[in-house]
Order: structure tokens, then C-alpha cells, then sequence
């Protein structure tokens, strides 16, 4: 749910980034970050409670017009490690805007991707909210790996609703497709929210 | 308009009273001005203890809705009104003026009232 | 729940108006409120060496973690949630279903207190998140001005 508030001029939108342990999510965060200048974003935070740890920030896109007189702010969540208790996961994805699903390109973690992106589901029902509704994008994430698997088989385990949506190829701990996936996952974001927007003004 | 915590302090002003307390109906302290000698968090359980017991009483005994106690001890007494918004109390001295101290309770309790108005 | 939330300015104005007024009623030091998510949606009184929007996200994360307890015990949630320290203290409220308040307050004022204007407080911001968050998706301002 992004909230438009008409007295600071500000638009904001979560995304999420989402996927089994251990497959980039955090790493994907961290970088991000990084390379963003300190003016634009927030601290990190993190949520830690002893096993569970959702990490936050938020971050002010450059481009900041697309909305005439409004500032667009993302907040990018996610859920890192290997999260024990669903709770928690499911948490984090109350009122997003956006999901980038981080996959591990790694063959022996091909059942824990696809356990994830049904669990995904199913924990966004409980919002009822579906994938059809929601922006999302895949990555495949450690392409470095020697055993990585072929993107087209992970595209056909991961990538078969109804509509196909981008998959990019990434190596987060250099950096590697990180803001290629940001970029595209804010940008469907926003073309939904100015769509609906601008719906509303036929009406 | 003054605040709870004026209010309720202004109370151990009155002649003889030596401090005043403010409590939540579960016990909780809201205000107090009470002298060093008294731990506040044992005064304010000990007047929702007796606050909760004698309200439930009056019931019962067809008193209907109760308006007053009064504790007498051998060092000092306690007088206690409902406010509304939690238990009032003041601990006073032995030769203390119960009339004087009856009013001013009710006109603080009312002023209570007055400021919390939809707050409870 | 609403595909986008629509506040508008004199909402805003309302919002911060009545934790002004709490704050000013329970002689606490802070007064912040967020969705169940974290997202902040207003901040008053002393906010220097304070980040509101962390602190907004760690009180949410941690409500929801109380909430997991409480089912643990049979119970549907807490409503309250108190940490206590030697100098500033921390008061976390539900307000209605989907919205946090939290109160930051020294020892100059008592929890008594807090509490006694928090729950009122909440009451009236409820009041209006009700209607703003009821809001079909209209824009409340007419038309927002989208580049394509």
C-alpha cells in the first residue's frame, strides 16, 4: 500500500525483497546502501530478535518527478537468513508495493527457491493480495556459482504465472545486477501507481 | 486550565494534609505529591487494594455507589474518593479537619473530572 | 486494506494536532504515529538525537513480536506494550486495528499519566485513520498531477 500524503508531498512505497536463506537478499540490501549517497537514504536498520532479522531502510530515488510535486520515497525490507518463524516473514510483506524475489542459483537450493515463492504466495493471500495485483521481478542470484543451474530452468520453475515477469541475472556480492533489479522493480512500481492515480482522475 | 498533576499536587496544600495521590483504578500512580517518608508505588497498591474492596462493598451491601473512605490510624488518617478517573487520596495528620478535607476532595475530583473529560 | 493510503493536509494537521495535545496533557517528551509496518505517519515534540523512523519500524517489528506471545497464551494481542528505563521511558499502544502509537517520556511524568491520555488519544486518531484509510481509492485532492 503506498501512502500519498498531501502535506509533505511525499509518496511512499515498500518493496520487498523475498526468497530462501542465505540466497542474496541482505547482500542485495547492504549494496544497495552502499553505493547510494548518504543525502538520499536512511540508515540501515535491523529488527533482530534472535533468530529473525528483518532489515530496513529507506531511500529517495533520484529521480523524484515522476509524480508532479511529490517526492517518491521506497522503503526496501527484507527478511535475512533462514528465518524460522513465518510470522516474521509474512510481516514484512503487509502493504507492499513491490516484490523482487531472490532466487539461489545454486542446483541443491532449487527446492528451497520454489518452496519459498509458494510460501510467498501464500503469505500474500493472507493480505489477499495476489501476484497478479503485485509488481514483482525474479533474480537469479549467485551466477558465479560452477554449479549454477540455467536461467531457463529456473525460469520455468519460478517464472510460470499467468503473466512472465523480468528475471535478472545477478552476483550481489560484486554488485552485479543489484540496481539492474532495483531499477526495474521501482519502475514497475511506479507505472502502477501512476496508472491507478491517473485512473482515478477519469473518474 | 491547570494540568492532573497540578491539580493533584495542589491538594497537599490544605491544612493538615501531608501528601496527596492520584491513582489508576489497576493501581498504577498517575500523579502524587507525597512526602519522602512513604514509598509512592506501596501507597498507590495498597489505596486501589482498599479502593476496589470497598467499591465492590458499598454494592453489595446496597449502599449503592460508593463516595468516601476514610482510614483512620493512629499516626494519621487517609481519606479516599473515586474520581472517575482513578482513586484520589490523601494521607493527612491525626488532628486533620475531616469537613474541610471532605470538599476539597470532592471539588478536586470534580476539577479531575473537568480535565479529563473523555479521557477515560 | 486500501491499494494507497490518501492523507490529506487537513488530516495531517489533525493527527499532529492531537499528539501535540497529548503530549502537552501527559507531560511526555515525544509522541509518534505509525502504521503496524513501521511507516510513520506523524512525529511531535523532541525529536533532536532522535530518528523517528527507526524508531517507528523497531516499535513496529517488536509489537508484532508481543503478538506472536500473546497467541502463545491464548491471548488475540496486547494493547499495551511498556519498557522502562533508568531515565526515559517507552510507551507502545495499539490504536484501532491497523495503527501504533508511541510515547516517549521521562521520569518528570508518570506511566499513570501516560496512559491516561494515551488511551483517549488514541480513540480520536482512530476516528480519523478510520476515515482515511476507508477512503476508496479517489485521490481526496481532486487530481494529483502524474507525468506519464
Amino acid at each position: 500500500m503506498s501512502t500519498v500524503n498531501f502535506a509533505t508531498r511525499e509518496i511512499t512505497c515498500k518493496i520487498v525483497y523475498y526468497g530462501p536463506g542465505l540466497s542474496g537478499k541482505t547482500t542485495n540490501l547492504l549494496f544497495i546502501h552502499k553505493k547510494i549517497p548518504a543525502k538520499h537514504r536512511s540508515d540501515m536498520v535491523s529488527l533482530a530478535t534472535d533468530g529473525d532479522r528483518t532489515l530496513f531502510f529507506d531511500f529517495l530515488p533520484l529521480v523524484t518527478h515522476a509524480v508532479k510535486g511529490f517526492t517518491t520515497k521506497f522503503q526496501l525490507y527484507t527478511v535475512p537468513g533462514q528465518v524460522f518463524y513465518n510470522a516474521t516473514r509474512k510481516l514484512v510483506l503487509q502493504g507492499v508495493d513491490g516484490i523482487v524475489f531472490v532466487a539461489d542459483s545454486a542446483w541443491n537450493r532449487m527446492n528451497d527457491n520454489h518452496e519459498s515463492f509458494i510460501n510467498m504466495k501464500e503469505n500474500l493471500e493472507d493480505y489477499e493480495v495476489t501476484l497478479e495485483e503485485i509488481p514483482y521481478v525474479l533474480q537469479f542470484n549467485k551466477r558465479d556459482l560452477p554449479d549454477a543451474a540455467p536461467v531457463d530452468y529456473m525460469n520455468n520453475l519460478l517464472n510460470r504465472e499467468k503473466q512472465r515477469v523480468p528475471g535478472f541475472e545477478s552476483i550481489a556480492v560484486r554488485g552485479t545486477g543489484v540496481f539492474e533489479t532495483l531499477n526495474a522493480i521501482s519502475r514497475m512500481v511506479l507505472v502502477k501507481l501512476i496508472n491507478e492515480l491517473s485512473a482515478n482522475k477519469e473518474n | 486550565m491547570s494540568s492532573v498533576k497540578e491539580v493533584v499536587e495542589r491538594l497537599a496544600q490544605v491544612k493538615g494534609v501531608m501528601g496527596s495521590i492520584l491513582v489508576a483504578k489497576d493501581g498504577l500512580v498517575v500523579a502524587s505529591n507525597l512526602s519522602v517518608q512513604v514509598n509512592d508505588e506501596i501507597v498507590a497498591a495498597m489505596i486501589s487494594a482498599v479502593g476496589g474492596t470497598a467499591v465492590k462493598a458499598s454494592e453489595m451491601m446496597g449502599e449503592g455507589k460508593l463516595k468516601n473512605i476514610v482510614l483512620e490510624g493512629e499516626k494519621g488518617k487517609v481519606f479516599l474518593t473515586d474520581s472517575g478517573i482513578g482513586y484520589l487520596g490523601v494521607l493527612t495528620t491525626p488532628d486533620a479537619n475531616m469537613g474541610l478535607i471532605r470538599i476539597e476532595l470532592m471539588e478536586t475530583s470534580g476539577t479531575l473530572k473537568k480535565i479529563t473529560a473523555g479521557a477515560v | 486494506m486500501p491499494r494507497h493510503r490518501f492523507i490529506t493536509l487537513e488530516e495531517q494537521k489533525q493527527i499532529d494536532e492531537l499528539l501535540r495535545e497529548l503530549l502537552k496533557n501527559s507531560d511526555a517528551k515525544t509522541a509518534l504515529l505509525l502504521d503496524q509496518g513501521g511507516f510513520l505517519m506523524s512525529v511531535q515534540g523532541f525529536t533532536e538525537h532522535l530518528d523517528p523512523q527507526t524508531i517507528a519500524v523497531l516499535a513496529a517489528g517488536s509489537f508484532a513480536t508481543t503478538r506472536e506471545l500473546a497467541k502463545l497464551i491464548g491471548e488475540e494481542g496486547f494493547t499495551v506494550m511498556f519498557h522502562q528505563g533508568r531515565r526515559d521511558n517507552i510507551h507502545i499502544s495499539a490504536v484501532g486495528k491497523d495503527a501504533l502509537m508511541v510515547i516517549i517520556f521521562e521520569n518528570t511524568t508518570t506511566i499513570g499519566m501516560v496512559r491516561l491520555f494515551a488511551r483517549d488519544t488514541a480513540k480520536k486518531l482512530d476516528a480519523i485513520l478510520d476515515v482515511i484509510n476507508n477512503r476508496k481509492a479517489q485521490s481526496p485532492m481532486g487530481n494529483i498531477p502524474v507525468q506519464q
